[in-house]
């Protein structure tokens, strides 16, 4: 599988990591970052543990770390929970959606590793 | 060699921002505010230019301009804000607080150059 097909299975950006990265090697090697990232396991943690604050910083990373790789739906739904979590707005809400974020963040990885076989 | 600090508690954003200047610069790195202050402390007159994400844990990047600002600094390292916050209020602040200019993530290389 290549780089680009990968994109389209996880629902990624390809074009437009292309643009920032500019070569499948350099996405390889940051596609590696994210896979040590650890942001989505931090959050799962906080969330359970009722720590809204540091929940929020680790959401809002994830959305950064996914934007970074044009990762588009997990940005998505990493961004609507950064939104909720933010001074605590809708705390249970965030709770709520972290099913969804948890299937996207799978398939993406997933992908990646099926990518890097 | 002159010397650039990165902070950004994301190792892929410190990553990004190294490979643009590493050439051509030594790049310090910090994961939190708390680091940058400590790398401040300790080397503030050799830094030449600072890239500064503002959410972090320990301290903030709204703090580590405050401390810059207290410790005189402030005019002295020209500040980068690296940020994923886009809000009105965020960068009014980042600039009272003495931010030379503000990066919006995701950034592309071309950009920051």
């Amino acid at each position: 599988m290549t780089v680009k097909e990968m994109y389209g299975e996880i629902g990624g950006d390809y074009e437009d990591v292309l643009i920032r990265l500019k070569n499948d090697e350099r996405i390889i090697k940051y596609l590696g970052f994210f896979l040590r990232d650890g942001s989505f396991e931090k959050l799962g943690r906080h969330l359970a543990q009722k720590n809204v604050e540091a929940a929020f910083r680790e959401a809002h990373n994830l959305k950064g770390v996914s934007a970074n790789l044009a990762f588009s739906n997990l940005t998505k739904v990493s961004s609507a929970i950064t939104e909720m979590l933010r001074d605590g707005k809708d705390f249970e809400g965030a709770c709520e959606s972290y099913p969804q974020l948890s299937a996207e963040y799978k398939k993406t990885v997933e992908g990646i590793n099926m990518m890097l076989g | 060699m002159g010397k650039i600090l990165v902070v950004d508690d994301s190792e892929m954003n410190r990553e990004l921002l190294k490979e643009i200047f590493e050439e051509q610069w030594e790049v310090l790195e910090a994961k939190n505010g708390r680091e940058a202050v400590d790398i401040l402390d300790m080397d503030a007159g050799n830094i030449e230019i600072m890239f500064l994400d503002l959410l972090m844990p320990k301290l903030s990047g709204l703090d580590v301009l405050q401390y810059m600002k207290k410790a005189k600094i402030i005019d002295k390292i020209p500040v980068v804000v690296i940020t994923g916050e886009s809000s009105i209020e965020t960068d009014v602040k980042a600039y009272e607080y003495g931010a030379a200019d503000i990066i919006y993530k995701p950034f592309s290389p071309d950009v920051v150059i």
